[in-house]
């Protein structure tokens, strides 16, 4: 009985078990989207690295190496440095080769013509006459020429009765070896006989063997007449003409007299004064330099002063002359300075002339705070006179290189800046930003002795301050590193600036419509001018990273749409 | 002499490795007239002479067809994502609950399938022995999801920071495998009070795709937010087909990368037709492996007994097309790297040089060689108390290791065998962290042919809302020779 009632209790238990499984409550629902009530909610915080670097100065100063704005000295310390460039009137426009010309004639009185009756006689004159080159300067005493072009034109006309041979030779105008000569033949009773465009490029010119001694070259004329009959008078006359035209030089050699050569530069701009946008209260160069770079490949000595050499001065836009203390800085014609010279052709001769605190005012004209330094100078030849050594090629220069360095080491104070930008911040302020919190982290080791401040305004469209970025007057961005007694670098210093901004601090910028950002910088210890040198090795090393807070809710359907 | 040989065929069965499927069979193990039981339970004593079964077995095997599902989910269900709103009858009353969601996620987070089809079974008693012969196609596969991903996705890394704790995706990987078992097994009285028994399976591998990360982190450095990033990942596959993965750098910089499907293998597979591939698919035996399990049951009294089984222990060899995609590196991403740039190509060189770097620190290495793979063991640990003839209580501890998770469970039973045709099984579980789980078994016979149909939780498929497991094996064996077990319950008819 017991097991029976066991049994069936079982037996139920198992059937009911069966009609569960078949029953369905509500699973359709919960497997229903159309059921979802579309609300969402997302709320995450990230922080992220956005940038890092390690940057070193000497990959500034490799940038701008080309541009040789920042340079490593020789002291082993960085100098700024701004530079023109000028070059001299082309060698070919100051020493040049004028079109050149002879002429003569051969008049019958000068022949003996007893004997000369009978056919197969010949008489003949010869004589040498000097043909005078005109100068490109009445002192020159030139000695050779070699011809790069050339042309020479002969027209002749003989009126004798009798045929005739006329020969032209310019023995020391010579190719090879081989003086250019030319003959020119008359039939009976006489013509006219010309040769023209004859190229006379790559002779070279002797014009030191006439009496002179230079600018001249002898032309041998020779005429010869053939009997040519009785009828024939033994009167007449030939002339001839010979010029030399679009002569150009290779090398030309001699002595060239006093010529003028001009230079006049751009304005070497200097930046860090000139612009606008920034100022500096006090500052100070230790060591400035000038120099003055000269590249000469006349063979020919020279002299070089400056005519013009000042500074505009950014504080009361006033010129000022730079002057040396007596070690001669060449201004003026009275206080020349010696070029040195090619002596040999192809030659560059590389001379300076440096300018500094101790020889010259550079240091007070750099501290009127120039914004551009202009020069114009002259140079002269054969200062010294007479001296047939010159020489010119066809590329001769002088070239003039004027540099201003500015080697840092020194300080500045209150270095600063300020500019407006307009900027739309509507975007913020929609509804379905995600962001609700985002804060910048800069961490800054600097390596540097350069501590940098800054602050950003943020205005409306009258310019009403709704908000600044720091709640300090100027946040240092920047700490400036230590220095030892030499102004050099100790360690870094590091400095973490957080810039945050939530919803609430958000919403004082609404109606901004622009953005005022300034700065200012200071070298180490610039408040008691303390002095600092920058070294090519100084680096910066920062990472940046950034912490943002997203919140995401409501109707996914409005949120897709507004995204 | 006789308990001696017993001793030593016990032994061979012992020794040699058999594989059994990891398999959930917590309302099975119990259930004695099932022969199916013995997958689970290799000392069961099951009550026929001789039972076959199988699809291959004709109308047997097709009604219904002969197959195990187990779906399990060690942390969360539905409803922890999307559940009615409480107090709320609109029409929208549902909504998505992150919250709880993240607050249901463990560690590591597996979600398992295991589909079986069982081909053939034969099951003989010989005189204190019984025999087990089994076929079975098996298919297992699953996502595993570490809880950081889905707080780095839906907090973000800043909580993490502020602890100085990296987010650790280690947990995360893929598994599937096909494979077919060949199982051998046997059980055996002995003594009077000790019963024991083994199998031994042959595996034969068919297909596999499998990830093993021993270390994939972010760390986000709280004092610069720098993110170093680890890597040590394995991905390996075998499969009929395979990939071509072709790096082409120049001098580290890389230049173009090419991960395809190898058409020549794809020919090369088809060349046969469908029928043609299907068929060489399906006959791979290059794939080897073995398994054993092996358990006993131990009458500490005539009601009461204890019962242990370990199953699971083996592996498969794989050498079909093996491919191995190994990474293995460290970055520290500290943001763009600024540079002094003269112009905009030295900008996009350095963007480039970040891709080459991350790219050949983290790049996965091909090779090609035959690996292997465990499958995940289990150990069952339980009692018995006959409290009647028709009344025997239950329970059952399992634990089971599988990827770096040690999951356990625990099963308290109702078993009955109600009638000579019929016996019915209740179970309560606490598994995969769930004690909602009441499972429920059924055998039914008339003549030769018996019937089973069995899950570990019913409930989850009345509310599958609230399922983190669903599981239901079924089919049907011929049986022949039934012998009632006799039964030393305290209460007797």
């Amino acid at each position: 009985m017991k097991t029976k009632t066991m049994k069936t209790k079982l037996i139920y238990s198992v059937i009911i078990i069966m009609m569960m499984l078949t029953t369905n409550s509500c699973i359709k629902d919960n497997f229903d989207f159309n059921k979802w009530d579309r609300e969402v909610q997302y709320d995450a915080s990230f922080a992220l690295p956005a940038a890092w670097g390690d940057l070193a100065f000497i990959d500034f100063i490799e940038l701008y190496d080309s541009t040789g704005l920042l340079i490593e000295n020789q002291d082993g310390y960085v100098s700024l440095q701004y530079k023109t460039y000028v070059n001299s009137d082309t060698v070919q426009s100051i020493i040049y080769l004028n079109d050149q010309e002879t002429s003569g004639t051969v008049a019958s009185p000068v022949f003996n013509f007893a004997g000369f009756d009978d056919f197969g006689d010949t008489i003949s004159y010869v004589y040498t006459q000097n043909m005078v080159f005109t100068m490109f300067n009445p002192e020159a005493e030139i000695d050779s020429i070699l011809l790069k072009t050339g042309i020479l034109d002969v027209a002749t006309n003989s009126t004798y009765g009798h045929s005739a041979r006329l020969y032209i030779t310019f023995p020391t105008v010579t190719k090879n070896g081989v003086p250019f000569s030319k003959t020119f033949t008359y039939v009976t009773g006489g013509g006219y006989a010309n040769s023209l465009n004859n190229d006379f490029s790559g002779y070279k010119v002797d014009m030191t063997q006439t009496a002179t001694g230079f600018n001249e070259i002898p032309v041998n004329i020779r005429l010869t007449l053939y009997y040519s009959g009785s009828s024939v008078p033994n009167t007449g006359n030939l002339t001839f003409d010979a010029d030399m035209k679009g002569m150009r030089y290779s090398m030309m050699h001699g002595y060239f007299g006093l010529n003028t050569l001009f230079f006049e530069s751009d304005t070497i701009d200097i930046n860090l004064f000139r612009n606008d946008d920034w100022e500096i209260e006090r500052y100070e160069f230790r060591d400035p330099k000038f120099n003055v770079y000269y590249w000469n490949s006349y063979g020919i000595p020279s002299q070089f002063y400056f005519t013009h050499l000042v500074a505009n001065s950014a504080l009361d836009d006033m010129d000022y002359n730079i002057i040396d203390y007596g070690v001669g800085l060449p201004v003026g014609e009275s206080n020349p300075f010696d070029v040195s010279y090619a002596t040999v052709a192809g030659q560059t001769k590389l001379d300076s002339l440096k300018l500094n605190k101790t020889n010259s005012n550079i240091v007070d004209v750099v501290n009127k705070r120039p914004k551009w330094i202009q020069f114009k100078a002259k140079a002269t030849t054969n200062p010294a006179g007479n001296n047939h050594n010159n020489f010119v090629t066809e590329d001769s220069e002088i070239a003039v290189e004027v540099v201003m360095e500015l080697p840092l080491w020194g300080y500045i104070y209150n270095f600063n800046m300020r500019d407006t930008m307009e900027i739309d911040v509507d975007d913020l302020f929609n509804e379905y930003n995600p962001i609700t919190r985002a804060l910048l982290r800069i961490d800054i080791k600097n390596g540097f002795p350069i501590e940098i401040f800054g602050q950003i305004y943020f205005v409306d469209q009258y310019y009403n301050v709704l908000d600044s970025i720091f709640y300090t007057y100027q946040e240092r961005l920047l700490s400036a590193a230590e220095v030892d007694g030499n102004g050099r670098v100790l360690d870094f210093s590091r400095k973490v600036t957080k810039i945050e901004y939530d919803k609430e601090r958000l919403e004082k910028l609404r109606g901004c419509k622009y953005m005022i950002y300034g700065g200012q910088a200071n070298t180490t210890g610039a408040n008691v001018n303390e002095v600092v040198k920058i070294y090519s090795d100084y680096r910066i090393i920062f990472d940046v990273g950034f912490e943002v807070d997203l919140e995401i809710g409501g109707n996914i359907d409005t949120i897709t749409n507004e995204l | 002499m006789k308990d001696m040989k017993k001793y030593i065929i016990l032994l061979i069965f012992a020794g040699v490795f058999s594989m059994t499927q990891a398999q959930q069979a917590l309302t099975l193990y119990n259930m004695d007239r099932v022969m199916q039981s013995q997958f689970v339970n290799p000392s069961i004593d099951v009550p026929y002479k001789l039972h076959i079964g199988g699809l291959l077995i004709p109308i047997v095997g097709q009604l219904p067809p002969p197959l195990y599902f187990n779906y399990a989910n060690n942390s969360f269900y539905w409803n922890h994502i999307y559940h009615k709103k409480p107090n709320t009858v609109a029409d929208t009353a549902y909504m998505l609950d992150i919250p709880l969601f993240m607050n249901r996620l463990h560690k590591n987070n597996h979600l398992r399938f295991d589909t079986q089809f069982e081909l053939f079974n034969l099951g003989i008693k010989l005189e204190n022995m019984f025999i087990t012969v089994a076929l079975t196609e098996r298919f297992k596969y699953g996502v595993s999801l570490p809880y950081d991903i889905f707080e780095f996705a839906l907090n973000g890394n800043m909580p993490y920071m502020l602890e100085s704790k990296p987010h650790d995706f280690s947990g995360l990987g893929v598994n599937f495998t096909h494979f077919r078992e060949f199982a051998v097994g046997g059980s055996m009285k002995a003594n009077d009070d000790i019963t024991v028994g083994a199998r031994m399976k042959i595996l034969f591998g068919l297909a596999n795709v499998t990830t093993d990360f021993k270390d994939f982190s972010i760390y986000t450095d709280p004092e610069d937010y720098s993110l170093t990033a680890v890597t040590d990942m394995k991905i390996h596959a075998s499969l009929p087909i395979y990939f071509d993965y072709l790096i082409h750098s120049t001098d580290g910089h890389l230049d173009s990368l090419d991960f395809n499907i190898n058409e020549l293998s794809v020919d090369a597979f088809m060349a046969d037709g469908e029928f043609g591939a299907i068929t060489k698919y399906m006959t791979n035996f290059k794939n080897i492996g073995l398994g054993f399990d092996f358990g006993a049951t131990y009458k500490f009294n005539p009601e009461i007994e204890f019962f242990a089984s370990v199953t699971d222990f083996g592996f498969i060899s794989w050498n079909t097309n093996p491919q191995n995609f190994i990474s293995k590196g460290e970055y520290d991403f500290r943001g763009i790297q600024v540079e002094v740039w003269q112009n905009e190509d030295d900008m996009n060189e350095t963007m480039e040089k970040l891709v080459d770097t991350l790219f050949n620190t983290f790049k996965f290495e091909l090779i090609e060689t035959g690996y292997v793979t465990w499958l995940p063991s289990s150990i069952y640990v339980g009692g018995k108390y006959k409290f009647h003839e028709l009344l025997h209580f239950t329970a059952l501890y399992r634990g089971e290791f599988y990827r770096k998770t040690y999951m356990q469970s625990l099963t308290l039973g109702v078993n009955s065998n109600l009638t000579n045709f019929l016996s019915a099984h209740l179970t309560w579980s606490l598994a995969n962290n769930y004690a909602g789980n009441v499972g429920f078994g059924l055998s039914a016979r008339m003549g030769f042919m018996s019937w089973y149909v069995i899950t570990d939780s019913f409930t989850n498929m009345i509310w599958p809302q609230k399922a983190k497991n669903v599981n239901i094996r079924m089919g049907c064996n011929m049986v022949f020779g039934y012998k009632k077990i006799k039964s030393n319950a305290s209460l007797r008819s």
